[in-house]
């Protein structure tokens, strides 16, 4: 069916509601790439094998990832008049005594982590349910300002009914049929939305000028290509709340007068391009995309590229080469893709994070997000916190919030007694900042004062174990496998400072070598083509001059510090 | 003019040119090696790069590639390039360590000697050979294999390929002198029956035909001295391809040399043994706005008079007939989804459908291309504005498109004139079925 | 891959050029290899240069002109899987398949990859053996699963 008017869109959402709330009891599964590697598709099977079996009348979902995929299977089971029950590394063993305890009313008891949403449900009291805490008070969850990641692991992703009952679609229905196109940019120009695929370019800026250049066709470009290791964000967005991300590419389309978008999507991601084409299909079927979107006369269609697996590709004019069926060799700037991109037509290049906060900001005005962030940072950014913390996973916090806040209280802080070495913020192209001057706040100007950047938002942890040389040394190594070759100083140069680092890790190499590596570096810096020769040399000086002993006990014994 | 500052100096310069080509004509020279003066900039060596400021920001640009803007402040030797110039040099060295021309651009730059481990590689990747292959000769035989570190430049597989011309501008562009296409394609050349052995110059598509009657020793040939006296640089740069003259303006109408035309204002290109077909320039002009169509099903057959498809725009349809016979395999989906491409890109992304003709050799001789493609639509254009004046009294612009609103202001009776005089000339009895565009999704 | 087929995945993406990302993407997803008969057979009916084709065939990692595994094993070897021991876990996979990074098995059932990232940081190490990945991997862990895997094969 095909929504028309706001009387349809009340209609599914009532669907929506019913699904969300229903009325017998129903079990959810966190069926995204994550949940799939942990066995999620045989905890499905074996419910459904349960349900026959049994014959207990029970709604069986699918959902997508929270951002914690360690915590993976994860179950939400829903009771007639109990909140929500979310439970953990659930086992295909523990299925039949779920089952058991559904029919029989008695809330399971293996891998209940918490409530969600306890206050809004009144109840008979429970006293296990006292015992209980609630999603909102429970590490990891805890302390979030979970916007953009709101119904990631809650809703059926596929569900058009169960996303237009969480307010989806208003937005963009406001838009297409009460808002005209400048409006819609100036709302994201007064939000001071910022790119948030690692630049940080304001987006409303961006889109002003994208709908100032002529051109007989402009292009969407959602640049889902997420190279950065340790960034997963874009992924749990797109299997976790893919309409989400369809509408705000449609208002961006809106917004510049474009009405073709594509979604460039990382090759890795092999369970996302079929997930994601099934969203387009369900997506157009209810008028979603496609021709006449929700009756306003306005057409944008939608397809997704898949990329050939090529971190460079993640550059915005590199993309766009691939895209045309060439090399990923980004190309000379100017002329900017606003004005001759995909083409040579006027294009925008959007990160999946960015886009997705453009529905809740038309959705609530660019005067409401204002008050989310720092002074010249708004809204909210989606941490992919790693390493050596006790709850590695996405954690979206205001931007502004303490680093040291995030390592130490949210992530739980060093696992097994250790404690911190050093935090690398923005992997991989940000620095490695000592364990002394972690107390720093998580946006872009702040971090650029101490030399470092916040880029997508990957947070490295490193414990007093690991050596700065050897991660160092594997960033590098990184960077050559990924350099596109086109430009001296990034393919001859960061390649020599992987060489030098190798000799210096050995214990091959001294003093003058360290000299040579700041040279090099600097050069590589300043000269190169793109951001990938320009970025690679940060950590690595950075980390020469912050880390000093790590590099005297390789120079001196070939040997980690600890080990020395 | 544009005037801006170079080292101090204030230059004038004409839009459109970049900061090495003023800071050449004026007496600055700047290092550079991926440049060359006939080409589009690369901008990959990175030697070129100078320090620019423009609305109080400084920052590096390849000066190979940066436009000339009113009132930048252009400086080309500070300590900062210095330095990252003999880095960058000392990286060339340590690849090319036995290059005569590396060695002597690092000795320019102060550099005599590599501090890394050495490669032996003759080849810096500027990437010259590849892009005069590709976009000059528009042959492609050689491209950039693999990425990063482990990029060169070769052939598929790394053997000798069937598409080299033997042109030599690849040699010739090559500030190493490492590459060697042309003289491992000429060997094998020699070795070549009498009939195949055609000379370089038709292979490049200067002359028609002549053989070559000097086994392949072109550096004693008097043809090729000739060539080279002409052109002043290698030959191939002054080679004028079909391409380039692609595409005329008749009046204000757009024609395109590399396709068919018919007279009911379609276009035909042939991909593969089927007939890609989309409206033309006149007929674009002339509805102004396509707003929606209807189309025919796929497996249909057709004959010529038969009615194709049916566009709407501006208040107003118009009906194609279909040019031959054939069977229609593919609508675009492209215009299944927005029906304006129909408009805004008629001659590429606007393309409507396939069809599959019954006899692909007749199609070539019956339709109209090249010349009679010319001849006709200048004859079209001269009878439309004729017509115009007649029915409507007033004078449409003869150098400017027609207005976007024509068919919207354009009387029904005018409008049905215009339709049976340009579009339809007969209509056949049969009954095609034109399908919206909602009952093919 | 036979022209005829060939010839319908190219028609399919309506012989554009800015396709051949997803061409190759199902030829190589078929044939387990793009060999020099498929891309000059590509080439022609797009109306490119060989070695264009050629040159996109080997800047992706994606994409590889050597016969691949019939499995792949792609070893993620991002920073997260690297801090939580991902070395180790290839090493297993090299000693055990006994070919190295970027080779395969003489008997073409397997072929080892690095790769860097599968988006699974917080359950790293990963490795995914063509469509389906295993997470929290270590040193035991992989070894039991290449037992089955391996064994599965045969």
């Amino acid at each position: 069916m095909k929504i028309k008017n706001m009387k349809d869109l009340d209609k599914v959402k009532e669907i929506g509601m019913k699904s969300l709330f229903p009325k017998g009891p129903q079990i959810r599964i966190s069926m995204s790439t994550c949940g799939l590697a942990l066995g999620a598709d045989d905890l499905f099977q074996k419910i459904t094998e349960e349900k026959e079996k049994t014959g207990i009348r029970i709604s069986l979902h699918q959902t997508g990832c929270s951002g914690f995929c360690d915590l993976e299977p994860m179950a939400i089971v829903r009771l007639p008049g109990k909140p929500a029950l979310l439970y953990t590394r659930v086992t295909v063993e523990s299925v039949e005594q779920i089952i058991q305890d559904i029919q029989k009313k008695k809330i399971p008891q293996k891998g209940l982590f918490c409530t969600i949403g306890s206050d809004s449900v009144t109840a008979m009291p429970d006293p296990v349910l006292n015992e209980i805490p609630d999603y909102q008070d429970v590490t990891p969850f805890k302390g979030q300002h979970r916007m953009l990641l709101e119904n990631c692991g809650i809703i059926d992703p596929l569900s058009v009914a169960e996303y237009v009952a969480m307010a989806g679609y208003s937005a963009l229905f406001k838009a297409l049929h009460q808002m005209r196109p400048e409006e819609v940019i100036k709302e994201v120009v007064e939000s001071g939305l910022r790119g948030r695929g690692g630049a940080w370019f304001p987006t409303g800026f961006k889109w002003d000028m994208a709908s100032k250049s002529s051109g007989d066709e402009k292009f969407v470009i959602c640049n889902a290509d997420e190279g950065d290791p340790g960034a997963y964000k874009d992924r749990t967005i797109m299997e976790g709340n893919p309409l989400k991300l369809f509408e705000g590419i449609v208002l961006a389309g809106y917004a510049i007068g474009s009405h073709h978008g594509i979604i460039y999507l990382r090759e890795e991601y092999h369970h996302t391009f079929g997930f994601l084409n099934t969203a387009i299909e369900i997506a157009k079927r209810f008028g979603l995309l496609g021709k006449n979107i929700l009756s306003s006369g306005f057409n944008f269609s939608l397809n997704i590229v898949r990329g050939g697996g090529s971190y460079v590709c993640g550059e915005e004019t590199a993309l766009m080469d691939s895209l045309e069926g060439e090399v990923g060799d980004p190309r000379l700037r100017p002329p900017f893709p606003i004005e001759k991109g995909l083409w040579a037509r006027p294009t925008i290049v959007n990160n999946v994070e960015t886009l997705s906060n453009v529905p809740l900001i038309i959705q609530n005005g660019g005067k409401w997000y204002k008050n989310i962030g720092t002074e010249k940072a708004k809204g909210t950014k989606i941490l992919s916190v790693i390493g050596n913390v006790k709850h590695p996973g996405l954690y979206e916090v205001p931007l502004g919030t303490n680093l040291k806040q995030v390592i130490f209280e949210m992530a739980g802080g060093p696992v097994n007694g250790k404690s911190i070495k050093a935090v690398q913020v923005g992997s991989p192209f940000g620095t490695f900042i000592p364990a002394d001057k972690l107390d720093v706040s998580l946006d872009p100007e702040a971090l650029r004062e101490i030399g470092s950047m916040i880029g997508s938002g990957v947070i490295v942890a490193l414990d007093q174990d690991a050596c700065i040389v050897d991660i160092l040394h594997h960033l590098l190594t990184f960077f050559v496998e990924e350099s596109c070759g086109k430009c001296v100083p990034c393919r001859e140069g960061v390649s020599r400072m992987e060489e030098l680092m190798i000799e210096i890790y050995n214990g091959r190499a001294g003093m003058k070598e360290l000299d040579i590596l700041n040279e090099l570096g600097e050069t590589a810096r300043d000269f190169s083509l793109c951001a990938l020769g320009g970025g690679a040399p940060a950590p690595i000086l950075n980390g020469i001059k912050d880390f000093k002993k790590d590099f005297e006990a390789h120079i001196k014994t070939g040997k980690c510090l600890r080990f020395s | 003019m544009i005037t801006f500052t170079i080292d101090d100096q204030k230059v004038s310069a004409e839009e459109g040119s970049t900061v090495f080509k003023v800071a050449r004509e004026n007496g600055i020279e700047i290092p550079h090696l991926c440049f060359h003066k006939d080409m589009e900039p690369y901008g990959g060596c990175r030697l070129c790069m100078v320090e620019i400021t423009e609305n109080g920001f400084t920052r590096l640009h390849p000066s190979c590639a940066f436009p000339v803007k009113e009132n930048i402040v252009v400086k080309t030797d500070t300590e900062r390039l210095r330095k990252g110039r003999k880095i960058i040099a000392e990286l060339l060295l340590a690849r090319c360590p036995d290059v005569d021309s590396v060695i002597n651009l690092a000795e320019s730059l102060g550099v005599k000697e590599a501090r890394f481990k050495k490669l032996n590689s003759n080849c810096v990747l500027c990437g010259q050979c590849v892009r005069v292959c590709r976009n000059v000769a528009q042959v492609g035989a050689i491209d950039f294999i693999n990425r990063g570190k482990n990029r060169y430049v070769g052939t598929p597989f790394d053997l000798p390929s069937d598409d080299c011309i033997g042109c030599g501008s690849c040699h010739y562009v090559c500030p190493t002198g490492s590459m060697n296409m042309e003289y491992e394609n000429v060997l094998r050349w020699r070795n070549l029956p009498g009939t195949l052995r055609k000379c370089r110059y038709m292979r490049m598509g200067f002359i028609p035909h002549k053989m070559c009657p000097n086994n392949y020793r072109c550096w004693n040939c008097e043809l090729d001295q000739r060539m080279e006296d002409l052109a002043k640089t290698h030959p191939i740069f002054i080679l004028k391809h079909a391409r380039e003259e692609e595409k005329e303006t008749i009046g204000h109408f757009e024609i395109r040399f590399d396709r068919f035309y018919h007279e009911g204002h379609v276009w035909m290109k042939r991909l593969n043994g089927l007939m890609r077909l989309g409206i033309d320039d006149f007929a674009r002009q002339i509805i102004g706005w396509v707003d929606d169509m209807r189309l025919p099903s796929v497996g249909t057959t057709l004959e010529p008079g038969d009615i194709l498809f049916e566009i709407s725009g501006n208040e107003k349809k118009l009906l194609f007939h279909t040019p031959i016979p054939g069977e229609i395999i593919y609508i675009n989906p492209d215009i299944l989804d927005n029906p304006k491409l129909a408009s805004m890109a008629p001659y590429e992304r606007g393309w409507i459908l396939s069809i599959e003709p019954l006899d692909i050799l007749r199609v070539s001789k019956e339709l109209l291309s090249g010349r009679s493609a010319k001849e006709w639509l200048k004859h079209e254009f001269n009878e439309f504005h004729d017509m115009v004046r007649q029915e409507t009294e007033a004078e449409l612009p003869l150098d400017k498109p027609i207005p976007k609103d024509f068919a919207k202001t354009v009387g029904d009776d005018t409008w049905k004139k215009i339709h049976k005089r340009f579009f339809i000339k007969k209509r056949k009895k049969k009954k095609v079925k034109l399908h919206h565009i909602e009952d093919f999704q | 891959m036979e022209k005829e087929k060939i010839e319908k995945i190219v028609n399919k993406h309506r012989n554009e050029k800015s396709a051949i990302l997803a061409i190759l993407h199902e030829v190589q997803a078929e044939d387990n290899q793009l060999n020099a008969e498929s891309l000059k057979y590509i080439a022609l009916l797009l109306g490119v240069p060989y070695a264009n084709v050629f040159g996109l065939a080997t800047f992706y990692s994606a994409f590889s002109t050597e016969k691949r595994g019939k499995t792949l094993v792609r070893a993620c070897d991002g920073i997260s899987c690297h801090i939580n021991g991902a070395e180790e876990v290839i090493e297993v996979l090299k000693s055990k398949l006994n070919i190295e990074l970027g080779q395969t098995t003489w008997d073409e059932a397997f072929g080892l990859e690095k790769v860097r990232c599968l988006g699974l940081c917080s359950i790293s190490p990963n490795v995914s053996f063509n469509d389906r990945t295993y997470s929290n991997l270590n040193k035991e862990k992989i070894l039991g699963i290449l037992q089955k895997v391996m064994g599965d094969s045969k």
